[in-house]
């Protein structure tokens, strides 16, 4: 062991620093023993004569002492005692008597320091450590009288030792200085030529040149060594050039041998790269096998011949809220399909499992879940065969339908109800795809076209069921709805023309709007047959029309009594002039030709306004119903002209107050009609009610291309409950008149129907005012 | 501590005092003797084998200190004689004057006068008198005075070992 230590340690240095450093350590060790040797020697040398000295000392202070022992006088001891101060290495010095108690006493030091050994414990010669005594008896005339004990301090003796010491280690340490370089110089002598022969044989190895020799420069073992170095050398040269011969030969073996191996090592290579890739390929395989399985979103299990489960992939496990290590190996049958089904799905399995395929290659059944969960799965089966042609398990594949079965079942129910409303619609309701073509016909639409759900399904819409002139306008309009979803027609209720199966034509009412399917535009429509509607309608219409006349021909009725008013008082007048022309003539007065001027004039005149009268009401019953340009001044002066000597009489302020000026194109007659049964309802009631200062105010207003006639009297106000009512057909409050009740309502009809207008009433403070509006640019 | 030890203390030091008392009287002449049988080895005395020490008087140190009597000191044997006062006093070295003598000094003293005679004493004025080595009392220990005139008279040859525990008595010049 200790041998392997120094081996190492030495080993690493050159062969010159070796001896150098075995030099050193042998010096420093005879130093260093020398030292030690020194050291001692010293020690024991000063402790003899430290201890010769206190004896010496303790004898003579003890001869000094001899009398005061015998005399017992301790005073002159203790000064004989501290004689001893002169050694100051002296720290104790006691007296005993010969009965061994002290008797005096000297110390020079702390106590403490230094501590007295006490008597028990004192030896003859003491030398320990820290201090050396001498203890002795006192001898007077042969006669022990006391005993003696000084104790003195080694302090002086360490402060030696230490300066020995360091002097030593000075001296080692130049000793060693100067081994270091006298080694340095004479190691030369043993290194030199053993480096020589080092290099030497440095470059026989590389160069392997085996002619060099040494040189042999001394006799001793080194030169032995030369010499046995180059005997070596020589014989080496010698072998050297046999080998060299057989290696020539050996070499071209070799060669030979090497090449064989080479290209069997090479096919070995590549022989174990391919199976290694074979490898590698097969496990990549395997793991990627298992990733499509693990990613896979469908459930994947594998089922053995013993109907317990060897193989599942992540999906399978998160269904059937397992863990993979849970299910492998459970009997499938048993664990996870319910009671109920279990012997419908083992027969399949059976079936697979013989081979039968395509008998049980679909299946849905329920599993039940470890939570207790039923699941309905819809298996995709499949068998695994091996490479010996044994089934040796079932594959399946497994999607988790339940949703999709309760949203299937959802649906249907939905298509019933959808199917069980449209089928008892009273409308037709249709669906159009994105191409034009029927896609649903519901039993009204067959009720109403005539085509079965059969030959209509799929038939382009517009074609078949629009009359001809009109499919192009739907064509057009369809183009921009198949894009946009839109259309004038989308959103809204329009009448058309549609066609019946036998071609008759007939009108519809169609609802239509559109619907996002599957990313296209849908229509959706909803079809009345509106030719009922229609008739009655235009039977509405034409007992309007009828109506109208009616009411015309009443105020007709009305007007013939105005116009008789009208002309009573011109006609009063004429007879009037015309009697006094006779009078005169009778009387035979003068008849001068301005007298006759100025009755011809008169008569004119009134004349004039009976032919005024006349043409107006000739105007009102022009059957033509034509529209012209007119202002509201000209049909207020005809309207005046006929109702307002009637209104004089009957003490009736009539105000007008027109600030219009635009002209409209209207029927004059129609709303002259109007104003006459609006004022001549107001005279009406003004009279019935004997009101007092009775006023109508006519005031026309225009303001942005409306123009307002309010008619207003104060006649007391249209009581509220028959504020809706008078305006409804055979409605009157003046029964006692012979009131047709259709005045309010024909005016209405007219304002709105031909004048495209508005008529309402309301309360003012006095009376009642009719309120007509009329654009001056009807849209 | 309780009384009773404390009492118990006292008591037992009381005793032991006592004979202390007792004993340092008993001890003064025992140290005296003891003394005096030292001084041979501090003092050079004539004779060769044997040293005769004369007691002169009687009294409780006289009798102690015939006890010396065949003790070897400083190599030789002590032979103690018994003088009653008034007689001659024989050869002798050391002559120990007790404390009856005190008047009777005169004549010891003009025997012993230029002879090579240790005397010694323990009265007081004894050394003024010539006795050459007194004993005294000094707090309760016993000390030793010496008249070095009368010693050089005798000329004894006293060790200054000696000298310097003693009190130092001159002759008055």
């Amino acid at each position: 062991m200790i041998n392997n230590k120094q081996r190492n340690f030495l080993q690493g240095y050159s062969i010159k620093n070796k001896l150098i450093m075995i030099s050193l350590i042998v010096s420093s060790f005879g130093l260093l023993i020398i030292g030690i040797g020194m050291t001692m020697t010293e020690v024991s040398i000063i402790k003899k004569s430290m201890l010769k000295e206190l004896t010496v000392q303790a004898k003579i202070i003890g001869n000094n002492s001899t009398a005061s022992l015998a005399f017992d006088d301790p005073k002159s001891a203790e000064e004989t005692l501290s004689a001893l101060k002169a050694n100051t290495t002296i720290d104790y010095c006691i007296l005993y008597t010969k009965e061994g108690k002290p008797f005096a006493r000297y110390s020079n030091i702390d106590e403490h320091k230094h501590p007295l050994i006490p008597l028990s414990k004192i030896k003859p010669n003491h030398f320990e450590f820290d201090h050396v005594s001498v203890y002795q008896e006192i001898i007077l005339d042969g006669k022990v009288v006391g005993r003696i004990y000084i104790q003195s301090n080694l302090d002086e003796m360490y402060d030696n030792l230490f300066h020995h010491g360091l002097f030593l280690l000075l001296a080692l340490f130049f000793a060693l200085l100067g081994s270091y370089g006298v080694s340095q110089k004479l190691q030369n002598t043993i290194t030199a030529p053993i480096i020589q022969m080092a290099d030497l044989m440095q470059i026989v190895s590389e160069k392997k040149n085996y002619a060099i020799r040494t040189p042999i420069e001394s006799h001793d073992e080194l030169g032995q060594l030369a010499e046995g170095f180059n005997e070596m050398l020589s014989q080496i040269q010698v072998r050297d050039t046999e080998l060299e011969a057989h290696r020539q030969n050996l070499q071209k073996l070799v060669d030979q041998r090497t090449n064989e191996l080479q290209n069997s090592n090479k096919q070995l290579t590549i022989e174990l790269a391919a199976r290694s890739e074979a490898e590698k390929m097969a496990l990549k395989e395997k793991v990627q096998a298992q990733m499509y399985l693990d990613i896979a979103e469908v459930a994947i299990i594998a089922i053995g011949v013993d109907q317990t489960v060897v193989r599942v992939n992540k999906k399978c496990c998160t269904l059937l809220g397992v863990q993979e290590r849970d299910i492998l190996g459970k009997n499938w049958f048993e664990h996870f399909i319910p009671q109920r089904e279990k012997e419908a799905v083992k027969e399949a399995f059976i079936q697979l499992m013989s081979g039968k395929v395509e008998l049980a290659s679909y299946l849905e059944n329920t599993v039940v879940t470890t939570k207790g969960e039923e699941r309905l799965i819809a298996w995709h089966n499949t068998i695994i065969i091996e490479d010996n042609g044994q089934i040796s398990a079932v594959l399946s594949s497994g999607e988790d339908i339940t949703e999709r079965k309760i949203a299937e079942q959802a649906l249907r129910e939905s298509e019933e109800k959808f199917h069980t409303i449209t089928a008892s619609a009273q409308d037709a309701i249709l669906m159009m795809d994105n191409e034009g073509k029927i896609t649903y016909w519901n039993e009204s639409a067959e009720k109403i076209f005539g085509y079965s759900e059969k030959e209509v399904l799929g038939w382009p819409l517009h074609e078949l069921l629009a009359p001809e002139r009109f499919i192009g306008a739907h064509q057009e309009a369809f183009k921009h709805f198949k894009k946009t979803g839109e259309g004038t027609v989308v959103g809204k209720t329009v009448e058309l023309a549609a066609l019946k199966k036998d071609g008759t034509e007939f009108p519809i009412e169609l609802s239509l709007s559109a619907i996002m399917k599957d990313g296209r535009w849908n229509a959706i429509g909803m079809i009345r047959d509106i030719s009922e509607r229609k008739k009655m309608e235009k039977e509405l219409q034409e007992k309007e029309e009828l109506m109208l006349i009616q009411s015309k021909q009443a105020a007709m009725g009305d007007m013939i009594a105005m116009i008789a008013h009208q002309w009573r008082q011109p006609l009063a007048i004429m007879g009037m002039d015309i009697n006094n022309l006779m009078m005169s003539i009778a009387l035979e007065e003068e008849i001068t030709p301005d007298y006759l001027l100025k009755l011809a004039e008169t008569l004119n005149g009134q004349v004039q306004q009976l032919s005024e009268t006349i043409d107006n009401f000739r105007n009102f019953f022009k059957p033509d119903q034509s529209k012209e340009q007119a202002t509201i001044e000209e049909v207020l002066n005809n309207t005046l002209n006929i109702i307002g000597s009637s209104c004089e009489n009957n003490n009736i302020t009539l105000t007008i107050q027109n600030t219009s000026t635009s002209s409209l194109f209207i029927n004059k007659s129609s709303l002259m009609q109007v104003l006459l049964n609006i004022l001549g309802n107001a005279k009406d009631m003004l009279v019935a009610k004997k009101v007092a200062h009775a006023a109508i105010t006519v005031t026309v207003n225009e303001i942005n291309e409306v123009i307002t006639i309010s008619i207003c009297d104060n006649a007391g106000g249209i009581p509220e409950s028959n504020m809706t009512k008078i305006g409804q057909p055979y409605f009157t409050t003046k029964e006692a008149l012979n009131g047709t009740g259709l005045g309010l309502y024909i005016s209405r009809t007219i304002i709105e129907k031909h004048l495209f207008g508005t008529l309402t009433w309301h309360n003012e403070e006095s009376g009642a005012c009719f309120v007509i509006t009329l654009k001056i640019k009807p849209d | 501590m309780q009384l009773i030890y404390r009492v118990f203390f006292l008591f037992a030091w009381l005793i032991s005092l006592s004979g202390h008392v007792e004993a340092s009287v008993y001890d003064e002449n025992q140290i005296k003797t003891a003394f005096l049988y030292n001084f041979p080895k501090f003092i050079e005395l004539p004779g060769e084998q044997t040293l005769t020490l004369c007691i002169v008087g009687n009294d409780p140190l006289a009798d102690t200190m015939a006890v010396l009597d065949g003790q070897v000191t400083a190599g030789k044997r002590l032979v103690v004689k018994r003088i009653t006062s008034g007689d001659t006093i024989p050869s002798c070295q050391i002559l120990f004057i007790s404390s009856s003598e005190k008047n009777n000094l005169e004549p010891i003293m003009k025997y012993v006068r230029k002879k090579q005679i240790l005397t010694v004493g323990d009265t007081p004025e004894y050394p003024q008198q010539g006795v050459i080595v007194n004993f005294y009392r000094e707090n309760n220990r016993v000390k030793i005075e010496i008249n070095i005139d009368a010693a050089e008279q005798s000329k004894l040859k006293i060790s200054s070992k000696l000298l310097n525990l003693a009190r130092i008595i001159r002759d008055k010049q």
